[in-house]
C-alpha cells in the first residue's frame, strides 16, 4: 500500500452568517462536516455533488485557501492547518489549482507572458529561466509563444483554460486541485480540454483533485470518485464501482438524473423529489432523509458512518449495507 | 396547415460599429402542435436569439433581416406592437434560463403572478388569485399558500423554475420557448423540470420550442430537434434519429465529443478549432474550417438541405450525394 500524498481528517469548515450577536444565537452554514479521505500519488479522485454541497470548499481547504474550522490536512507529514502564511508559501508551489472560469482567473490587464512569470518570479525561480520554462509549458497545452503577448480578451475560453493549466504546472507541482476546468466550455472545447488534462497527467505523473458536477466528464477523469452531500461524504470508491454498483441511494438517483443520449426517460418517474436542505440548518440523522426513497425512522435519529461495501468502496448509509450484506 | 409555427428564411443581424454581425443566416424550422422541438447548439451559434425573434424581443441592434415568422399561418413580423403584446403570453410564453433574475425581487410570487393573468383575462382578484394557487399546484410546488407570500429569494432554484413555469403556463398560452430552462439548475432538479415539462406537452398539448446546449436533454424529452451551427440549422430530424444517426459531420462531432460511460481513459474527439468570428461573411459551408470531410466544393458555395428521410434533413454535400459516412 502507498503512502496517501494527502491526508485529509475530519476536516469541518463552518462560515459564520452576519446577525445574531444580540440574541446570542449564531447561525452558521455547515460548509464540511467531518471529512476524511486521502488522497495517493498519481491518482485522480473526482467530487461530484450538487450545488452547495461543500465540494469546491473542499478543494480550497486542502490548498488552505479557507481556514478551516478544525480538522487537519496532511501533506509531505506535515499538517498544513498549522502552518504560517510564510511556510505555507513554500508549500503552494507543490499543489497548484485550476478555476472554472479563465476569463475571471487571469488578469484582463496583463498579457498572459506577465501572468505566467508570476509564479516563477514568486517562487524565486532564476531569471533566465523564465522563458524557457514557459515556451515548453505552452507547448504542452498546445499553445506557442505566439500568444505571449496578448491580453485574455484576444484569447477564446479553450485558449484561456490552456493558459489557467499552463501557469499551474510551471511550478511542477504535485498536486493539482481542478475546480469545474470545464463547465465554462463548450462540448466540443470541453473535450478537447479533458484530452489535454488526462494527457498531461500521464506524462507528468500528476495527482488530480478533480471537482465537478457533471457526473460523466469525473468518469472520464478519475479514478476513483467521492460523491458529497450536504458537507458529507455519501459514498467514495473506484471509478468502476460508483458508477456500476452505487450503493449509497444519493448516488444512485444522481447517475439517474444525468441526462443521457439515447436514452428516454419514463415521463412519469423523476429520480429525486424535494430539493437540498439548507446547510445553515442541516436534517438531523442522515442528512439524505429528507429526500431518500428508503429513509426510516433511524434515518433521522442516527447519523450513518462510511463503512466499507465492497473492494475500496465505502458508503454512509444505514440500509445499503445490509443489502449489499 | 397542420404546423402551430413555421420559421421561414429567418436572418438576423446585430449592426456594429465594424459592419454588420450575422448571426442567424436562413434558418428554417417549423413546430407541431404537442410536440417539445429542441434546439441545440454551441454557445455563439444563434439558438438564443431565434429563440427571441419569435416573440420580437431581439435587443437592440439586433433586428431581423429578412425571413417570415408564421404562428398558425399568419406572420408574426407584419403585427402591430399591440397585437405582439397581445401574443406574447395569451398565445407564446416565454421561459429564461436563470429564473431569479426573471422575477422581480421586490414582489411576492402572487402578485407578479396575478399581474400576467389580470392583464390576459378579465377576472376579479379572488377568481385570480384561485386560478394562480391551482396553477402553482399543478406544477409541483408544495405548500402554495405560502409560496404564493413569498419573495422569490425565499424560493429554491428549482422552485422559482417552476413559478416561471406557472406564470409562462398561466394565460394558457399554445407554445412556450424555454431557453436553457434546466441550465442553472442541479441534476437532480433537472430531471424533476423535464418531467414536468413532457407533461405539460402530454396531458394539454401544449408545443414546447427547447433552447438547450445539452445533447443528454434532447435525448431525454425532446421529439424532433434541430442542431444549429454559427447560425445555420445544419441537421433537422426526429430526436432518436440525430442522435442515432446522425449525418451532418458537427452533429457528428457534438456527439463524439461527449464523455460517455463505459469509455473512460480513451481520447476524446474533440473538434478541432473554433468557430468562425462572423459566420455570415463567409462563402461556403459553415462547418469547412472545422469539418473533417472536407472537399473543395464546401468552400464555393453553402450547401442547401437534402433529404436523408422524408422526416430528415441535413445541410451537406455528402448527404446529397449519397455518401455514408460515419
Amino acid at each position: 500500500m502507498t503512502e496517501p500524498l494527502i491526508q485529509v481528517k475530519n476536516l469541518v469548515k463552518h462560515f459564520p452568517l452576519p446577525g445574531g450577536w444580540l440574541t446570542g444565537q449564531r447561525r452558521v452554514v455547515h460548509a464540511l462536516e467531518g471529512i476524511t479521505l486521502d488522497i495517493f500519488p498519481g491518482e485522480a479522485l473526482g467530487l461530484v455533488g450538487e450545488s452547495g454541497c461543500g465540494k469546491t470548499t473542499l478543494g480550497r481547504c486542502i490548498l488552505q485557501l479557507e481556514k478551516v474550522t478544525s480538522g487537519q490536512v496532511i501533506f509531505d507529514d506535515v499538517d498544513l492547518t498549522t502552518l504560517s502564511s510564510r511556510a505555507l508559501r513554500g508549500k503552494r508551489r507543490n499543489m497548484q489549482i485550476v478555476f472554472q472560469n479563465p476569463l475571471a482567473s487571469l488578469s484582463p490587464r496583463r498579457t498572459i507572458q506577465q501572468s505566467l512569470v508570476e509564479p516563477l518570479q514568486t517562487h524565486h525561480f532564476p531569471q533566465n529561466e523564465w522563458l524557457p520554462r514557459i515556451d515548453a509549458m505552452l507547448t504542452k497545452v498546445g499553445l506557442g509563444t505566439q500568444h505571449l503577448d496578448r491580453y485574455p480578451h484576444e484569447l477564446s475560453g479553450g485558449q484561456l483554460q490552456r493558459i489557467s493549466v499552463a501557469r499551474a504546472l510551471l511550478l511542477e507541482p504535485e498536486l493539482l486541485v481542478l475546480d469545474e476546468p470545464t463547465s465554462a466550455l463548450d462540448v466540443s472545447i470541453q473535450a478537447q480540454i479533458i484530452n489535454l488534462l488526462d494527457e498531461l497527467r500521464h506524462e507528468i505523473g500528476l495527482t488530480y483533485l478533480f471537482i465537478s458536477h457533471d457526473l460523466s466528464v469525473v468518469e472520464h477523469l478519475s479514478d476513483r470518485i467521492g460523491v458529497m452531500y450536504l458537507g458529507k461524504i455519501a459514498e467514495i470508491g473506484k471509478t468502476e464501482d460508483i458508477i456500476n454498483q452505487p450503493s449509497h441511494p444519493y448516488t444512485q438517483a444522481l447517475l439517474q438524473s444525468v441526462p443521457k443520449v439515447g436514452v428516454k426517460r419514463d415521463s412519469n418517474h423523476a429520480p429525486l423529489e424535494g430539493n437540498v436542505p439548507s446547510p445553515i440548518n442541516p436534517p438531523s440523522g442522515c442528512r439524505f432523509h429528507t429526500r431518500c426513497p428508503i429513509a426510516e425512522t433511524l434515518c433521522q435519529q442516527e447519523e450513518p458512518q462510511l463503512e466499507i461495501t465492497g473492494a475500496g468502496q465505502f458508503s454512509a448509509c444505514h440500509f445499503t449495507h445490509k443489502e449489499t450484506v | 396547415m397542420n404546423n402551430l409555427l413555421e420559421i421561414e428564411n429567418l436572418h438576423i443581424a446585430f449592426d456594429t460599429p465594424r459592419g454588420q454581425l450575422r448571426v442567424a443566416n436562413d434558418i428554417s424550422l417549423s413546430i407541431n402542435p404537442g410536440e417539445i422541438f429542441g434546439l441545440v447548439g454551441e454557445s455563439g451559434c444563434g439558438k438564443s436569439v431565434t429563440g427571441l425573434s419569435i416573440l420580437q424581443l431581439i435587443p437592440r441592434p439586433g433586428k431581423i433581416t429578412y425571413g417570415r415568422i408564421l404562428y398558425q399561418g399568419e406572420n408574426l413580423l407584419q403585427k402591430s406592437k399591440k397585437q405582439m403584446r397581445q401574443i406574447r403570453g395569451d398565445e407564446i410564453a416565454m421561459i429564461f434560463q436563470d429564473p431569479f433574475t426573471s422575477l422581480n425581487p421586490v414582489f411576492k410570487i402572487g402578485q407578479q403572478l396575478s399581474d400576467v393573468l389580470r392583464h390576459h383575462s378579465n377576472l376579479d382578484k379572488k377568481e385570480a388569485q384561485k386560478r394562480i394557487l391551482a396553477m402553482l399546484d399543478s406544477v409541483g410546488l408544495p405548500d402554495v399558500q405560502r409560496i404564493y407570500q413569498s419573495y422569490p429569494h425565499e424560493l429554491s432554484g428549482g422552485q422559482q423554475q417552476r413559478v416561471m413555469i406557472a406564470m409562462a403556463l398561466i394565460s394558457e398560452p399554445r407554445l412556450i420557448i424555454a431557453d436553457e430552462p434546466t441550465t442553472a439548475l442541479d441534476v437532480t432538479i433537472q430531471a424533476q423540470i423535464l418531467r414536468l415539462l413532457r407533461n405539460l406537452c402530454d396531458e394539454h398539448g401544449i408545443s414546447v420550442l427547447l433552447i438547450t446546449h445539452d445533447l443528454g436533454v434532447v435525448s431525454e424529452v425532446c421529439d424532433r430537434s434541430a442542431v444549429l451551427y454559427a447560425g445555420k440549422v445544419v441537421e433537422t430530424a426526429p430526436a432518436d434519429k440525430l442522435l442515432a444517426n446522425p449525418q451532418h459531420p458537427y452533429s457528428q462531432g457534438l456527439l463524439a465529443a461527449l464523455p460517455v460511460s463505459g469509455k473512460k481513459g480513451q481520447t476524446l474527439q474533440a473538434i478541432e478549432g473554433t468557430v468562425p468570428a462572423n459566420p455570415g461573411a463567409i462563402q461556403g459551408c459553415v462547418f469547412a474550417s472545422r469539418c473533417p470531410h472536407v472537399y473543395e466544393k464546401c468552400y464555393d458555395a453553402q450547401p442547401d438541405t437534402y433529404p436523408v428521410t422524408t422526416q430528415h434533413h441535413a445541410a451537406c454535400y455528402l448527404v446529397e450525394e449519397g455518401v455514408a459516412h460515419d
